[in-house]
């Protein structure tokens, strides 16, 4: 293919210059000795890989250390998100959102009926009329000082129910006041207080002994002079 | 990054734990390319060394098919052979000629690269002078009776042409017309289809006339 020996046609004389050209980048041996020849060589490929693994070394230990902190787990997160289809990325946040807003409309009924169980609680107990009728009974006749029943009774809703967590067992109400008058209370209030355990020793109530500087809940009818007439003890 | 050898002066990895620390030479008179691969795996550089000796003309013959400065090709070479030592992890011997076929295609692979990086960054160095211009014209339009027609284009105007191609249209070319490798040889080095290869063929072929052309 070298060398022009005869007559040619134009695409003839450009085919041979291809080939020729693509001859010509052909090199010697004794340029390839030259080169391999050299001292350098060898010691520039040492440097350069020791350059390249104290690169990879650094990336390493700045991995290790994100992972130490924790950073890598949400860095991989967040950069395979960002890697995934835009559709994918906006399906996950859009999924996500979802998750919380149902964990809100469940939990967010649950605390409203927990508030509300606290509400009740707290407020002061008005008397019911069957306890009125008991208190009245008992003051009527001063003597006849039942003996106290620790029948409790349940003053809240049943087991089971959410809210019967705070469930309140309490005594029945045990008179407190011997009065002259016979005449039935019509009126009064009940007043939550805190008493001094002890005190269900006066009435008969059995007591843990070793608990008996603790206060305990009570509730306690006063009358419109302002004496107490009856007392019940909450749990 | 793949695994790295502990080898004294090399990068220093977490690496493999030198087990067998008796150099290359003991292994043998000649040790097979397999062997000095894994002795290399447990940190011996002087069988990094021999692999080295044994096959950098190889790698600097096929660098010179791509580049004709001098510094180009022992930069291809330091680039090619690092690749090498950094991916001996992924590399599956077993016949006589496993290494040599494994590292010229990383040598393709680097050559290729540094085409494109080229390609992107071309400087005036491609231009051609007068007298490579007049040559040119001369061999394209003349009947080869003048001197000028009768001069061996020289391997330097051909690397100038040469370099205006795209770099997938050199590669094919210099694999085929310049390392004389077969269409399967050069699809087996570039991962390219065998009909790929001999498109890319003829679509380069017809591009390097066209480069000719404007000297017509």
């Amino acid at each position: 293919m070298l060398g022009k020996p005869k007559v040619t046609t134009r695409d003839e004389r450009l085919a041979d210059v291809c080939a020729e050209l693509l001859l010509a980048v052909k090199v010697s041996d004794d340029e390839i000795a030259a080169t391999a020849g050299s001292s350098d060589l060898y010691e520039g490929l040492r440097l350069r890989i020791a350059d390249i693994g104290a690169r990879a070394g650094r990336r390493t230990s700045a991995q290790t250390s994100r992972q130490t902190f924790g950073y890598e787990r949400w860095l991989n997160l967040y950069t395979a998100l960002m890697r995934r289809p835009r559709s994918l990325a906006l399906a996950t946040a859009a999924a996500t959102l979802l998750v919380l807003a149902v964990s809100v409309f469940v939990l967010l009924p649950a605390a409203s009926s927990t508030k509300q169980v606290a509400q009740r609680s707290t407020e002061p107990i008005a008397p019911t009329e069957q306890s009125h009728t008991q208190v009245a009974t008992q003051a009527e006749n001063p003597n006849s000082v039942h003996l106290v029943s620790n029948k409790l009774r349940r003053t809240s809703p049943r087991r089971g129910h959410p809210a019967s967590r705070s469930a309140e067992v309490a005594t029945e109400f045990l008179p407190l006041t011997f009065v002259d008058d016979s005449r039935a209370q019509e009126s009064g209030h009940v007043v939550r207080v805190k008493v001094p355990r002890s005190a269900l020793i006066a009435f008969g109530v059995p007591m843990n002994m070793e608990r008996a500087g603790e206060l305990i809940t009570a509730d306690l009818v006063v009358g419109d002079d302002g004496l107490a007439r009856a007392i019940r003890f909450v749990q | 990054m793949a695994q790295c050898t502990n080898i004294s002066g090399f990068a220093a990895l977490p690496a493999l734990e030198r087990v067998s620390p008796e150099p290359a030479a003991e292994l043998g008179p000649q040790p097979a390319d397999d062997a000095l691969v894994a002795a290399v795996r447990e940190g011996d550089e002087t069988a990094f060394e021999l692999l080295f000796e044994r096959h950098r003309r190889s790698v600097i013959r096929l660098a010179y098919r791509f580049f004709y400065r001098r510094e180009q090709v022992e930069d291809i070479v330091q680039e090619s052979f690092a690749s090498a030592y950094f991916a001996l992890g992924s590399y599956r011997g077993g016949q006589e000629k496993s290494f040599i076929a494994w590292l010229t295609r990383i040598t393709v692979r680097t050559c290729y690269d540094a085409l494109r990086r080229a390609k992107r960054t071309e400087s005036s160095l491609s231009e051609l002078d007068e007298n490579d211009t007049a040559l040119l014209s001369e061999r394209l339009r003349g009947n080869g009776s003048s001197e000028i027609e009768k001069a061996v284009i020289s391997r330097d105007l051909a690397s100038k042409l040469l370099d205006r191609l795209e770099p997938d249209d050199r590669l094919v070319l210099t694999l085929l017309s310049v390392a004389d490798l077969s269409v399967a040889e050069t699809a087996e080095l570039t991962g390219w289809s065998v009909s790929k290869v001999k498109m890319r063929t003829h679509r380069a072929r017809r591009a390097l006339q066209k480069v000719l052309h404007r000297f017509v």
